[in-house]
C-alpha cells in the first residue's frame, strides 16, 4: 500500500495517497464485472489524517542536527580555548602550548567527545558544549592522577605505599567508579546517562 | 620540546651563576655569593676562593638532590635538561640556592643537618629530614617555582603543530621531509615575473574544480605576508585575492599582475587525477584530525636529538 522502504505502515507525509485498484479484492471485482468504472478508473483516496512527517534528507540533516554539513561544522567547533572557558578552565596553563605533556591526550578526547556526544541529542550549541567539556575533564583529570604517580606503581624505585593504587572513592557502602570517580564525571552522567540508552538502542540518531 | 621563548641553547656561565658540564647544574658564582648574601666578608671568613668554591658546589649538589626527592627516577635525564635549559627553572634555581646559602650562615643549617643527631647519653636520636637540610623557606620557593612537580610539564621527545587544513599539513610534512608532496597534489611552479607559465593548462585545472590551495604565505613586494583569501575565474583571468586587499591575477597572455610578488616563485596545488598515495606510517611523526577539519602533527625524536648534540648521557 505504502512504500515499505521507510520502514514503517503510517502514511509519511510524501506518501500519502492510496490507489484504489490495487488490492486482491479490487482484482476480483474487475473480473466479475469488467465494465464498472472502478476496473477502469483509477481512484486514489489521499489521506489527510494522521500522516507523519517524513525523515529530514541527508544534506540539511547532518547526523540527525537538522543542519547542513557546514553548519554543523560551524556549531560543534570545539578547541582548547572554549573547553578552558568553561569546565576546563582548571587545566587551561596545561594547555597553553602544544607541547604541553596532556596536549595529544585532550586532542584524542575532542575527538572522542564529539563522536560519543552527539549535537543531534541536544540540539543546543551550550548545552553541547557544557557535555563534551565535562567529558573531557573528567578524562584529563584522571590522566593527570595517573601520569603523576604519587604512589610509584609505575616506577623503578620503591613503592610509596603498600596501597593498590586506584581511582577510589567510597560514599557510606558504595564504591564509586567510572564517571563517579570525578566531580566531572558525575556532573557529565547525570545529564548524559538519561539519553546514553537511547542513542545506544538507535532510536536517536 | 621547551617552549621558544623559554628555552636556553647554550646553558653557560653568567656573572650569577656557574654552569657544570659534567653533573649539569648551576651553582651560584664565586662573584655574586657576596651580593647574594649581603655579607662583603664571606669568603674571607670561609678561608678563601678555594673553600668558597667548594662551598658553593655543595650547596648546589644538596639543593638538586632534594630537587630530585620530588620526582621519579624516570625522569631524572630529562628533568635535568629542563632545568639547564630553561630561563624560568633557572631563575628559580637561582633564587633557592640563595635561600640555602642564607640558610648554612644561620644557626642550624645545611652543616648542623650532616651531624647524626644520637645522643648516646640519652640514648635518643634526632631525626633528620630533607627540610634540615636546605631549610623550610627554600622548599617552599621549590614548590612555588615548579621545581617540585612530579611530572614534566613539557614533552622533550615531541614538536606539535597545527594546520588548518590538509594542504597546508602535507606541506609543511613535505619541507620537514617526511613526505614527497608531488605524490598527493599535482603542484604547479610559476615564476613571480610571469615567465614558464601556461594559463591554458592550468585554467582547464581550475575550470575542473581541481584547485585545492596556493603558496601560503605569499610575500608581496613590500616585504608583507599576507595569506589567501578566495579566488575568482573571469573571462580572461584568474583572480586571487590577499588579505587586506593584496592581489594577484594570472592572464590569458601568460602573464602574472597585480601587486608585485617578492618570492621569485609560487606554487599551486591540484588534486591528483589518479589515486592519492596513503600516507605512510612512521616513527618520526603522527598527523591526526583535530576535531575541527583541522590537522595536528606531532613529531617525535627531538630528545635523542637532545642527547646527540650533547655528546654525554644525560
Amino acid at each position: 500500500m505504502f512504500e515499505s522502504g521507510n520502514g514503517t505502515v503510517a502514511p509519511m507525509d510524501y506518501d500519502s495517497k492510496i490507489y484504489v485498484g490495487s488490492s486482491v479484492n479490487q482484482l476480483f471485482l474487475n473480473l466479475l464485472n469488467p465494465y464498472h468504472h472502478f476496473s477502469w478508473s483509477k481512484v486514489t483516496v489521499n489521506v489527510e489524517w494522521p500522516v507523519f512527517d517524513s525523515f529530514g534528507i541527508e544534506e540539511n540533516d547532518y547526523r540527525g542536527s537538522g543542519l547542513t554539513r557546514e553548519q554543523y561544522d560551524n556549531i560543534t567547533y570545539y578547541d582548547e580555548n572554549i573547553f578552558t572557558l568553561s569546565w576546563g578552565l582548571p587545566f587551561k596553563e596545561f594547555l597553553d602550548s602544544k607541547d604541553s605533556i596532556i596536549y595529544p591526550m585532550f586532542i584524542d578526547l575532542v575527538n572522542e567527545a564529539k563522536a560519543y556526544i552527539r549535537y543531534s541529542i541536544f540540539k543546543d550549541q551550550f548545552k553541547w558544549r557544557k557535555l563534551v567539556s565535562l567529558y573531557i575533564a573528567h578524562h584529563l583529570e584522571l590522566f593527570m592522577e595517573i601520569i603523576k604517580d604519587v604512589h610509584n606503581d609505575r616506577s623503578m624505585n620503591v613503592r610509596v605505599t603498600d596501597e593498590q593504587e586506584h581511582r577510589k572513592i567510597t560514599i557510606g557502602q558504595e564504591v564509586m567508579k567510572n564517571f563517579d570517580t570525578t566531580v566531572y564525571g558525575r556532573l557529565f552522567w547525570q545529564e548524559y546517562k538519561p539519553l546514553a540508552k537511547y542513542v545506544i538502542w538507535g532510536v536517536i540518531e | 620540546m621547551i617552549p621558544i621563548q623559554d628555552f636556553i641553547a647554550n646553558p653557560d656561565n653568567d656573572k650569577y651563576m656557574t654552569y657544570n658540564k659534567v653533573f649539569h647544574r648551576y651553582s651560584i658564582s664565586l662573584e655574586y655569593f657576596a651580593k647574594a648574601l649581603g655579607d662583603d666578608e664571606i669568603i674571607t671568613k670561609l678561608g678563601g676562593n678555594d673553600n668558597a668554591e667548594w662551598m658553593l658546589n655543595h650547596t648546589s649538589e644538596v639543593t638538586y638532590a632534594v630537587i630530585d626527592s620530588y620526582t621519579d627516577s624516570k625522569y631524572r635525564d630529562k628533568m635535568r635538561y629542563y632545568f639547564s635549559h630553561s630561563k624560568r627553572l633557572r631563575e628559580w634555581l637561582l633564587k633557592t640556592m640563595i635561600d640555602v646559602l642564607i640558610y648554612d650562615e644561620s644557626d642550624g643549617g645545611l652543616y648542623t643537618a650532616y651531624a647524626t643527631g644520637i645522643n648516646f647519653n640519652e640514648m635518643k636520636a634526632f631525626d633528620m629530614i630533607l627540610t634540615n637540610y636546605v631549610g623550610r623557606m627554600a622548599q617552599q620557593i621549590m614548590i612555588n617555582g615548579g621545581l617540585a612537580e612530579r611530572v614534566m610539564r613539557y614533552d622533550l621527545d615531541r614538536l606539535s603543530n597545527e594546520f588548518y587544513t590538509l594542504n597546508e599539513a602535507l606541506v609543511y610534512m613535505d619541507v620537514k621531509g617526511y613526505i614527497n608532496i608531488n605524490d598527493y597534489y599535482d603542484v604547479y611552479t610559476i615564476n613571480s615575473d610571469g615567465t614558464n607559465f601556461d594559463y591554458n593548462e592550468i585554467r582547464v585545472l581550475f575550470n575542473a574544480d581541481r584547485f585545492v590551495a596556493t603558496q601560503n604565505p605569499i610575500t608581496f613586494v613590500d616585504d608583507e605576508v599576507k595569506y589567501y583569501i578566495l579566488h575568482n575565474l573571469l573571462g580572461d583571468r584568474i583572480y586571487f585575492q590577499f588579505e587586506e586587499g593584496y592581489y594577484f591575477e594570472l592572464l590569458n597572455n601568460d602573464k602574472v599582475s597585480g601587486n608585485p610578488i617578492q618570492d621569485t616563485q609560487f606554487k599551486l596545488y591540484f588534486t591528483k587525477e589518479d589515486k592519492v598515495k596513503l600516507l605512510p606510517n612512521s616513527k618520526k611523526y603522527s598527523l591526526v584530525p583535530n576535531g575541527n577539519g583541522g590537522y595536528v602533527l606531532h613529531e617525535f625524536g627531538f630528545w635523542q636529538q637532545c642527547l646527540n648534540e650533547k655528546g654525554v648521557n644525560w
